[in-house]
């Protein structure tokens, strides 16, 4: 049983560790959905998870690998499920409000392209690149082998350096 | 450092740059906001709801299966050191953990879950084909594995959702005059929303945004969402989602 100090430090432990980390989660899903308000929302989705199970998360060697795995998959669910209600709701309410700066086009360009990957390949590149995650790390996120990942990076790759290479003529 | 590499590196730190100003909202927050498009959701799911498949839908007997304690395997759960290296594999499943053993499931079931995920990590799709058979069932209109071939050219193929919930718990549907069937995730068995244990609830946490389960809790009171269902002939049923 737990006493009414252990629930104190749990909560306090807890917020420091959303407000250090909560930008991050929602660079990760930035990159990944374009919307800013929804990339909160979803970030917030993560921790309010983690919130709830913070004495079995907090236990983890890195509770953070964890946020980061739910992020990705709430980010994954976000697209496969409501993409088309979620265009709908942009085009009938317009843009919601958000705390995010617009990216730069040549940004916005990139990640625009890089969602058009494969979805696992897209989550390599968001969590290598963005996240600046070890091979191990994205592996965990992703819950498949390293070898896997760096298949999913390479192929990643191959691609891009087609779809942007008119970059530096462009829009530099 | 190449110029593509330079690229992505600038565009990352970019993105890492704007995402600072985002402030973290007391917890609570995001769900009246997604409140505010739950009219969006629930249309959604009404379409969904339309072609109501009679064999799987709630009013049946179903059985968890997975009750706390008795099968401890959860997405949450698996050990990443049981993956092995897929790096010329092409799928969204390539490279994940194969299909750790659960108990309560016979062996013609069993043998069918191991061979499903080891079809989907390999990213074989003639192994799918051949384990979906004629009868499987993917849409409200009968789909068939045709609906895997669409997942993979629409970009999102869906084997590694179908591989992390063979991994979580199972439970038993058991319909009048036909066969029992062995469903994956176990949520999908039980009859209402808040019999679903909380250990399976954070599993689906993991997997889901709130709003799927949110919906899936405001307007079916159960489970409606992706589920893999094998009877127990051995037979892969269905996986698909809605109600």
């Amino acid at each position: 049983m737990s006493s009414a100090s252990d629930q104190t430090r749990h909560i306090e432990s807890f917020d420091s560790f959303y407000r250090r980390e909560f930008g991050g989660i929602v660079a990760i899903i930035r990159a990944l959905v374009r919307d800013g308000a929804g990339a909160e929302d979803l970030a917030q989705e993560a921790f309010i998870s983690a919130n709830r199970h913070w004495p079995k998360v907090s236990g983890y060697d890195d509770p953070r690998a964890w946020v980061r795995r739910v992020a990705i998959n709430k980010a994954t669910s976000f697209l496969r499920w409501r993409g088309a209600e979620w265009r709908a709701a942009t085009r009938f309410g317009g843009q919601r409000e958000t705390a995010i700066p617009e990216l730069s086009p040549a940004g916005e360009e990139v990640w625009r392209e890089v969602r058009r990957l494969p979805r696992r390949q897209a989550q390599a590149v968001v969590l290598h690149y963005v996240a600046q995650l070890t091979m191990v790390e994205i592996a965990d996120a992703m819950k498949c082998s390293t070898g896997a990942v760096k298949s999913h990076l390479n192929r990643a790759r191959s691609t891009l350096s087609n779809t942007l290479s008119d970059w530096s003529e462009g829009t530099s | 450092m190449n110029q593509l590499e330079q690229r992505i590196e600038d565009a990352a730190e970019e993105v890492r740059r704007v995402s600072r100003h985002a402030r973290p909202r007391d917890i609570g927050v995001t769900r009246s906001r997604n409140s505010a498009r739950l009219a969006f959701a629930t249309a959604f799911a009404v379409v969904i709801a339309i072609g109501i498949v009679p064999f799987l839908t709630r009013g049946t007997d179903r059985v968890p299966m997975g009750s706390p304690g008795t099968v401890p395997s959860t997405v949450a759960t698996v050990p990443t050191s049981t993956t092995s290296p897929a790096p010329e594999l092409d799928c969204s499943a390539a490279g994940m953990a194969q299909a750790q053993p659960q108990p309560d499931l016979p062996e013609v079931v069993a043998a069918m879950r191991a061979d499903i995920v080891r079809a989907a990590t390999s990213c074989d799709y003639d192994a799918l084909e051949s384990l979906a058979g004629t009868h499987l069932v993917t849409n409200f209109g009968g789909g068939g594995f045709e609906s895997f071939n669409e997942w993979r050219d629409q970009g999102d193929d869906m084997l590694d959702l179908m591989v992390s919930l063979l991994s979580m718990p199972h439970g038993l549907q058991v319909i009048e005059g036909q066969p029992d069937i062995y469903a994956w995730p176990a949520a999908f068995t039980y009859d209402s929303w808040d019999e679903i244990p909380a250990d399976q609830m954070e599993a689906l946490e993991e997997i889901y945004a709130a709003e799927e389960l949110t919906q899936s809790r405001e307007f079916f009171d159960g489970y409606a969402l992706w589920r893999l269902g094998i009877t127990e002939d051995g037979d892969w049923k269905f996986f698909l989602a809605g109600d």
